[in-house]
């Protein structure tokens, strides 16, 4: 091995690269952007054309660094050099964003796109327009579907119209179909389905045209995204074999198949659910272990029961909706809770691992008061989770809040205290420091720089004056820096410049003597 | 000298193979492991023999592409330890060794192993001077002045920010 043959420099000197076989230079060089790979030619005599054999390009207008001018007679010079070695191109990557030259463009396209996908080898086909507006009519681009070694399609902004029924889709290979802003009627998406018996793969954002997305014939697809906040479409997926499903938009889940026996992860935002949804959901998704569900509509009620599960989110939309939800989750093997809205009506846990959960306070808006029902109902939330290693975060402070005495809490003991949004301290943030300790008692708290000043003063220096109830639990305050440079936390004395980043340790008198 | 790939000692039930590197070492690899070379497998499925000669690998690059290939055969393994596992393979790897894998993986047919090291070796030239390329690489630039100078006027656009840099 230590002798391979290769090329060797003018004077026979052999160099740590130069010496390896031309395809593998040429995988090597397909890692690397256009640019890059045009510069190698620099490198040597031996490099001169190697980049311009490499079995892929990739051009991007909006990162073209040359004159805007000549994007596209370098395009067109690099193509005519494969055609002309007759090199095989195996991904195709060409991203338009000046729309001013756009005609220019779609005309050097409609030359290229039957050549290279004429191809034998062609494996992905990747073609973008940037644009805010429009989408661009390139009839040409139907060719790319008898292209019969394809296996990855990216589309953006472009349309697939075809005059008469799209009958022609050779490319049985293809596992991955993205069409981003494409318009395509039902038709088409429905025939390319149809005729691409080994996709996995399927992403569909913000695509117009479409009405009814049928996904029932594909019998190897895994992964299924799609992104659209138009309203009247349907979705059914009906395949089994499906392991990823996410979904953003207004589609009512109830379309789909019931059983999804290999699904492992199912990411809905927005989507309309019923309570039917949790009926049976362990047997309905035996294997689910990641489950997002992100301001989906249905969610007030509901009990959830699955083994499998491992990681949860849920977030609310609206202090209203957040406040009406009644949860009961059943997941005994969950790892970890994520949590994101107003504070919940009421949730409730039965699990039996080690786990985590991590919460987000968004309150409607800063006026919010903090009265102790809402305390309270803060401290039944913590209490829920005491099992799990919470970590809190509270965003946005609410300015109105009431004096309480904190007596009515069990405090629940916190591992992280995080407070953002916070700028400057107002008079009301004592009082809300009042309420979160009477709630919580935080083992570190994390605030913006700009408030540490106020946080040392109610932890510290005023702590002697015990003017809170709380006060008397708290055994020992810290402060502790973090250092970039070192990647670690260093224990601070005294208040440091608001530029350093700190947290604040806190040691609380025992919780376990509490109930 | 034997050497038993990670799963310890071979179970009679599960066929295996002895390869041997250039240097005369013999390693013992599960069928199943080896298969996961495209040339390996042809070997197999040709002759008989359990015996493999490999003329063109030495040691340290054989026992290394072994490991890969005993991972990759491991049932046992979510495909998410088998990537995790491909990124621990090649990171802090010099530049050299990455070389004589791909050689190997080249040799013996193995794409994913083939994509991932080559991949790497992409990484470490990736955003660098040319003048950092051939330094780190031992190239020796056999332009003249002038014919560097005509390279980068005819693809002027590839040089555009980066000559300021370059000094």
């Amino acid at each position: 091995m230590k002798k391979h043959g290769g090329e060797r420099n003018g004077d026979g000197f052999m160099d740590r690269i130069s010496q390896l076989p031309q395809h593998i230079l040429q995988h090597v060089l397909s890692f690397l952007s256009q640019k890059e790979a045009v510069q190698t030619s620099l490198l040597s005599k031996s490099w001169r054309y190697l980049w311009c054999t490499r079995p892929n390009i990739e051009f991007r207008e909006s990162r073209f660094t040359g004159n805007k001018e000549t994007f596209m007679s370098v395009l067109d010079k690099t193509l005519q050099g494969y055609h002309d070695q007759m090199l095989c191109i195996q991904e195709f990557c060409v991203e338009i964003s000046n729309i001013d030259s756009v005609s220019e463009s779609i005309s050097l396209l409609e030359k290229w796109i039957p050549i290279v996908t004429m191809n034998m080898r062609l494996k992905t086909f990747n073609l973008s327009f940037s644009s805010n507006v429009t989408y661009f009519n390139l009839p040409v681009i139907l060719v790319v579907f008898e292209s019969e070694f394809l296996h990855k399609l990216y589309l953006k902004r472009c349309m697939l119209l075809s005059q008469k029924p799209l009958d022609m889709v050779l490319s049985k290979h293809l596992k991955t179909l993205s069409l981003k802003r494409v318009y395509i009627k039902d038709e088409t998406f429905e025939k390319i389905m149809s005729s691409c018996p080994f996709i996995e793969y399927v992403v569909l954002h913000k695509c117009e045209g479409l009405r009814i997305i049928k996904v029932n014939k594909s019998h190897n697809l895994k992964h299924f995204d799609f992104d659209d906040y138009r309203c009247n479409y349907i979705i059914k997926i009906d395949v089994p074999t499906i392991e990823t499903i996410k979904i953003g938009g207004f589609p009512n889940w109830c379309d789909h198949r019931k059983y999804f026996p290999h699904l492992k992860s199912l990411h809905l935002k927005f989507v309309k659910l019923s309570a039917e949804l949790f009926n049976n959901f362990s047997s309905n998704f035996p294997c689910l272990e990641e489950l997002s569900l992100w301001f989906c509509y249905g969610l007030d009620k509901f009990h959830l029961f699955s083994r499998s599960m491992k990681h949860l989110i849920l977030a609310l939309l609206g202090s209203i909706k957040a406040a009406s939800m009644k949860a009961v989750i059943d997941a005994p093997n969950i790892v970890k809770f994520e949590y994101e809205g107003d504070i919940p009506g009421s949730i409730s846990f039965t699990t039996s691992t080690k786990w985590k959960s991590n919460i987000v306070v968004q309150s409607n808006g800063s006026f919010d008061d903090y009265t102790s029902s809402r305390c309270l109902k803060l401290n039944e939330l913590l209490k829920a989770l005491s099992e799990s290693e919470i970590s809190v975060n509270i965003a946005n402070p609410p300015l109105l809040v009431l004096d309480d005495d904190g007596g009515l809490y069990e405090p629940v003991a916190v591992e992280n205290l995080s407070l953002s949004g916070y700028y400057w301290p107002f008079s009301s943030h004592a009082r809300f420091l009042n309420c979160l300790f009477c709630v919580c008692h935080p083992r570190y708290v994390y605030a913006h720089p700009s408030f540490d000043e106020f946080l040392w003063k109610i932890l510290v220096t005023e702590r002697e004056m015990r003017h809170y109830f709380w006060q008397r639990d708290l055994e020992e305050v810290s402060m502790e820096a973090f250092d970039e440079n070192v990647n670690e936390r260093s224990p601070e004395c005294g208040l440091p410049g608001k530029h350093k980043n700190i947290r604040f340790r806190l040691k609380w008198i025992e919780l376990s003597d509490l109930p | 000298m034997v050497t038993t790939d990670e799963k310890g000692p071979l179970t009679a039930k599960k066929k295996s193979v002895i390869i041997r590197s250039c240097d005369g070492d013999e390693f013992l690899v599960s069928e199943s492991a080896a298969v996961l070379s495209t040339s390996l497998k042809k070997i197999l499925e040709e002759k008989e023999d359990r015996l493999i000669h490999l003329s063109d690998i030495d040691n340290k690059t054989l026992a290394m592409v072994i490991a890969y290939l005993s991972t990759h055969a491991d049932d046992g393994l979510s495909d998410d330890l088998k990537r995790s596992f491909d990124q621990e393979f090649v990171s802090g790897k010099e530049f050299d060794v990455l070389k004589y894998l791909v050689l190997a993986t080249d040799t013996l047919q193995v794409t994913c192993l083939c994509y991932t090291v080559a991949k790497k070796m992409a990484d470490i030239m990736k955003n660098k001077l040319v003048e950092w390329v051939r330094r780190e690489f031992d190239i020796q630039n056999d332009y003249t002045p002038e014919a560097e100078a005509e390279i980068r006027r005819l693809d002027a656009w590839a040089w555009d920010d980066r000559q300021l840099e370059d000094d």
